[in-house]
Formats: structure tokens, sequence, C-alpha cells
């Protein structure tokens, strides 16, 4: 599994703040969190941060379904991009879909 | 509500199909592509992508207008492009494996779908026919280009703005009563970075089309009014 997603795709730094997801839209690909902070804002304005290891748009990206929450990275924040193609090549792979 | 931004859209009911990198694939390749993309509207103001990121994948316009804006050391915003419905974003940075060169903001609500990268490197290897269209953007792209530094350097601003005016009638062009309106709601500040010039310039140039009866402008709305008065005031080659 590592194999896969090392040989699939690479990691992203970000260097200043910007916004990453707009609420509401279908993410373009789930994040791993390297290194650094994402925040998470939902549309009370109410704000959940991750940190390195989390994962964040996994289930959304999976399933083509919006999150509902706007994202954020914070400066020096480093995140490895999961696109769908990596994700149904792992479905495949491991053949017991996770949602 | 959530609906409407995210609704499924079929590769082989789009409207922009035709136009597309994707016009020569069949159904079931086609059904693949949809099955494969991300689909959502977004919202006028909303970006696509932000400058110096990393490309994850390729945009394909199927409504709307997009546009990309480049920003300089002095934080001023250029406008660098304006992309409507079948044309594809990301596809220069993605190939040459550059961070995204400029920033895509929607400029009204527009339908656009995203395919990753590596199911597009994938599906060039196996789809000739995708490959020579995405060289045919790419190669059209750099006309634009080259016409553009050309046109800044042996045009005044005069001819730039009135090439511009045609350029805008030909890609978001609507017949009216009246003449040929151009469907695009610019700021002053929009146009004049996309012939390089001053807005109070821009201005000045667009008061003198008007008086001559080259256009009319209501709000951001312009109509087009003589083309080919225009198209001598370019100072095209006809």
């Amino acid at each position: 599994m590592q194999a896969i997603v090392l040989s699939m795709m690479q990691t992203q730094k970000f260097k200043s703040e910007e916004k990453l997801h707009h609420k509401g839209l279908v993410p373009l690909v789930a994040y791993m969190i390297i290194s650094g902070h994402l925040e998470l804002i939902d549309r009370k304005g109410q704000v959940v941060h991750l940190n390195a290891g989390e994962l964040v748009c996994l289930k959304e990206t999976w399933n083509h379904v919006p999150f509902q929450y706007e994202i954020k990275t914070k400066p020096g924040t480093t995140l490895l991009p999961l696109d769908r193609s990596m994700l149904n090549r792992l479905r495949e792979e491991l053949k017991d879909p996770i949602a | 509500m959530q609906a409407r931004t995210h609704t499924k859209l079929e590769c082989e009911n789009c409207q922009s199909q035709l136009k597309g990198i994707f016009c020569d694939l069949n159904k079931e390749d086609l059904g693949s592509v949809s099955q494969q993309k991300v689909t959502n509207l977004y919202k006028k103001g909303q970006t696509l992508f932000i400058e110096g990121n990393h490309p994850n994948g390729i945009f394909c316009v199927s409504s709307g207008n997009i546009k990309l804006t480049q920003h300089g050391n002095d934080g001023k915003e250029t406008l660098v492009r304006i992309v409507t419905k079948g044309d594809v974003l990301g596809h220069r940075s993605l190939f040459s494996d550059n961070t995204l060169h400029a920033t895509a903001t929607a400029l009204e609500d527009s339908r656009v779908c995203f395919i990753d990268k590596t199911y597009i490197m994938g599906l060039i290897q196996e789809q000739p026919s995708v490959a020579l269209h995405v060289i045919e953007k790419l190669s059209r792209d750099m006309g634009s280009a080259e016409h553009r530094l050309t046109s800044m350097h042996s045009k005044n601003v005069r001819q730039r703005l009135a090439e511009l005016l045609l350029l805008l009638k030909e890609s978001h062009g609507v017949k009216v009563n009246e003449g040929v309106k151009i469907d695009l709601r610019l700021t002053r500040e929009e146009m004049s970075t996309m012939i390089g010039t001053a807005p109070e310039t821009l201005i000045r140039f667009m008061s003198e089309f008007k008086e001559a009866g080259l256009i009319t402008q209501e709000g951001k709305t312009i109509i087009i009014k003589d083309s080919e008065k225009l198209l001598s005031w370019s100072g095209a080659e006809i």
C-alpha cells in the first residue's frame, strides 16, 4: 500500500495560508497531513484544527460527495494528496471498501 | 441546494464536449472519464486553484467563464486569459511538472470538471486522440501568447483595445439588435491589464470608441456596433 501511494503521489508544501477547499464542493483530492496544520471551518465559522498524521476529505473523495467545511492551510504545512485514481487502485488492491 | 453544486455531469451530455479534448472518445471511454472526474459548480469569485501550488490534475470547463490571473512582485494582478466552456485548465503545469503559473477564479457561476493527474496521464498513453487535442490546445495557447507579445510591442493602446474587443467578440459575442454583445462582465482593471495599460488610459480610449460609434456600453456590458471599423482600428492586415 505504501509503495502504491509513494509511486503515484508526491508531497506538496504550502508556504502561506491558502484556501484549499470551498465548503459544499466535492473535494478534488483527499489530503494526508505530513507536517503542519489545517483549519476546517464550518458554516457557523467554528474552527477545527487538524495536525500531522490526520486525513481530510478521504470519505468524500472516495464517494464523490461534498465536504461541508472550508479548508485552510497554515504556512509551512506539507500535505500528501490522495487522488481518486490512487484511491481506486487501493480499493482494487485491498478489495475491501472503506465506506 | 447542495445537489446543485455537485451534480455529476456525464461527458456524453456536456455542452462543451465537441470543443474539448475528449471529443473523439467513444461512448465507453467517455463513460469512464465521467466515472473518474469530479464535477463542481463554482460560485462567482471562488478559486479553482492558486498560483504556485502543485497541479493535481486538469480542469475542464463545462459552462461559465474562468479568469486566469498572475500576481506580480508589486502585488498587482494581471489578467492572463479568460477561459470558457470546452477549455482546459492546468494542463501546461501538469505536463511540464511545474507549479501552477496562475490563479483560476470563477467570473460567474461556472460548472467545472476535474480529472486527476494519474488518470489523465494513463488516458493520454492509451488514447492518442486525447494527446493530439492537448497538443492542439497547447499550440493554440502558444500562438496566442506569441501574438499577444508581438501586439504589446508593435501596437499602440488604441490598436490593442480594438484587438481585445474583437477577440472578446469572437469568444463571448452574442448577437443582439444593436450589434454583438460581449457576454462577459469585466472590470476596467481587468480589461486594462489584458492590454497592458492603466485603467485611466483604458477609460479614455473606451470613450473615444463610443464617440466614434464603434461600441456602446451599459455598465460593464459592451456592445460592438461596428466590427469592420474596429478591425481597421486594430491595425490588423486585411
